[in-house]
């Protein structure tokens, strides 16, 4: 559970982490189309250039992104593996017997592999440097404008963020519970198929019963402090807009303008 | 002295089966320290769910610091009373400690620049100054129901309903809120209203209310309370040692009065012995 570095928050006091989260929401997705922009290496590079300063001002380590992309790996050996046989444009690098293979392939897998590892830079640097919190609370302001077409988006952020709060306090309950049924001898690792599927009922049917509780108990103490569905409330967290955030757009919005430039001169 | 809580003929049933509240008549002085006894499944929470409005009674009446409870007037309501529940875990709704006093605060539309001066003092009541920033994974079960009580006490609320706050903490969680309760009465003038299972605790308030099977059994001062051993034995509910001392030895023809203080009690002894 704890070495899966895609999505995980490292509480670090950079630039990066100190921007608003909105800022950070805006550029992934400016980056994120900006990658699709077809202008071959140039457009890479540029990206990447940005990707490695943002990623030192972020004080996050290259060895943690890289873990990020590991598990892709795998899908990318596959993916080398079919374009070979597939694409059969420009020179051909080497003949094995009846087998060509061409530039075009190894060119292309090239691009799937940069694409990939730029999208995991970008998003493993959004949730590591941003509270889920806050993240939500971004999402919630960025979609705002959606509250006028009656959509609950205020609801949906308290739903979301109750959701976070409540996972590790799940994790404590869920490993307690495993404790105590392997107390009884429920067995977890072997066993035959069906005794598995006993043992993890044994896990899920308490785990079903106290999160009922729980969230019974949640919507009490909720209500007996003054919450009420959809009613208007001041809220406490604000998002800051600084020169820092204004930059960092500024930069972003300016790759991507670059790139469609290039493309469309 | 004027009522906190009236309560009049309040009826309630979860399903068609029997009345789990069954016809209940109590009031409580403002300002009193109020303890509820009764064992489990009697309707203990189920009176405390009501007095909140977080059930909705199905007869009678129940006033709060004056104002009819009903479903027009609930925000209202919950600016006079609060409660701490029993889990810990399960009333912290904030992802910090700060989040969660400000959770009612939020509201209650409190204006946003009166939020953190009101949110580190009450920090600072429950001695949690230092764990503003924490989560709560991070604390013990004790930190916890300290942040609670100080979410309540952020709220400005006149009385404060505890159900059974104590009883998942371990002995010294339980010393400190049982300490802290205690403090906020006799500083703030708080209506308390305490369900527990601690007879110290029952013994050291002003008034007590025994629920058994819904109904109210007894209520009155904890002398008189416990001076029916007999009855409360018959509830299966505990009386502190003393008290059984002073009725065995009034049974016995032994003149003490009716007294917690153990020292009192060895004196009284003495002078009926000398006296003899
Ligand atoms: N949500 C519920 N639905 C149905 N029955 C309930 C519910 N909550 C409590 N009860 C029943 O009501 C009775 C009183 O419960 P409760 O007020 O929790 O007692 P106490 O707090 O004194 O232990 C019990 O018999 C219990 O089983
Ligand atoms: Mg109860």
């Amino acid at each position: 559970m704890n070495n899966i570095a895609l999505g995980k928050y490292i509480p670090l006091n950079s630039f990066v982490h100190k921007l608003d989260p909105r800022t950070k929401i805006i550029a992934m997705m400016f980056l994120l189309v900006a990658i699709f922009i077809p202008v071959g290496f140039t457009g890479y590079g540029i990206i990447g250039v940005f990707l490695i300063i943002a990623l030192i001002l972020s004080k996050l380590s290259f060895s943690f992104v890289w873990q990020s992309f590991k598990p892709t790996l795998f899908m990318l050996v596959f993916l080398l593996a079919i374009n070979m046989f597939i694409i059969k444009t420009g020179d051909i690098l080497l003949t094995i017997g009846t087998f060509n293979l061409y530039s075009g392939a190894v060119i292309q897998t090239v691009y799937i592999v940069l694409r990939l590892l730029l999208m995991i830079v970008i998003t493993t640097m959004l949730t590591a440097t941003t509270k889920p919190l806050d993240l939500t609370m971004g999402l919630e302001d960025l979609l705002s404008p959606l509250a006028k077409l009656n959509v609950p988006t205020h609801d949906i952020a308290m739903m979301i963020s109750l959701a976070l709060r409540f996972i590790p306090t799940l994790l404590e309950e869920a490993q307690r519970i495993l404790k105590a049924q392997a107390s009884r001898g429920v067995d977890m690792e072997s066993g035959s198929f069906k005794e598995k599927i006993q043992a993890i009922l044994s896990l899920i049917v308490p785990l079903f019963v106290s999160s009922f509780q729980k969230a019974d108990d949640l919507a009490d103490a909720m209500e007996a402090r003054g919450y009420v569905v959809g009613a208007k409330r001041v809220r406490y967290k604000q998002l800051k807009f600084t020169f820092s955030d204004f930059i960092t757009l500024v930069a972003v919005i300016g790759i991507l303008v670059g790139l469609i430039l290039l493309k469309v001169l | 002295m004027s009522k906190a809580i009236e309560v009049k003929n309040l009826k309630y049933r979860y399903s068609d089966d029997s009345l789990t509240i069954d016809d209940i008549s109590f009031s409580i002085e403002k300002g009193s320290y109020t303890t509820i006894i009764g064992h489990n499944g009697s309707g203990k929470s189920t009176i405390a769910k009501l007095l909140l409005g977080l059930l909705e009674k199905q007869s009678g009446s129940i006033l709060i610091d004056g104002i009819e409870l009903n479903y027009e007037n609930l925000d209202q309501i919950r600016n006079k009373i609060g409660i701490v529940f029993q889990n810990p875990d399960n009333q912290f709704i904030g992802s910090t400690v700060r989040d969660d006093i400000a959770f009612g605060l939020e509201n209650h539309c409190v204006e946003r620049e009166k939020m953190d001066p009101i949110i580190e003092s009450f920090a600072k009541k429950v001695n949690m100054t230092d764990f503003l920033e924490s989560e709560p994974t991070k604390l013990s079960g004790g930190q916890k129901q300290r942040v609670a009580i100080a979410s309540v006490l952020a709220m400005d609320l006149k009385i404060i309903v505890f159900d059974e706050a104590t009883s998942m903490l371990d002995p010294t969680g339980k010393r400190e809120i049982n300490r802290l309760i205690k403090e906020l009465h006799e500083e703030n003038e708080i209506t308390i209203i305490s369900i527990t299972h601690d007879i110290e605790e029952v013994a050291q308030s002003d008034n007590v209310l025994v629920i058994d099977n819904g109904r109210l059994a007894m209520s009155g001062s904890p002398e008189k309370v416990f001076s029916k051993e007999k009855v409360m034995v018959k509830m299966k509910l505990d009386i502190p040692f003393v008290y059984k001392l002073g009725n065995s030895l009034r049974a016995k023809g032994v003149k003490v009065s009716n007294t917690l203080d153990l020292e009192r009690m060895a004196d009284e002894v003495c002078q009926y012995i000398l006296k003899k």
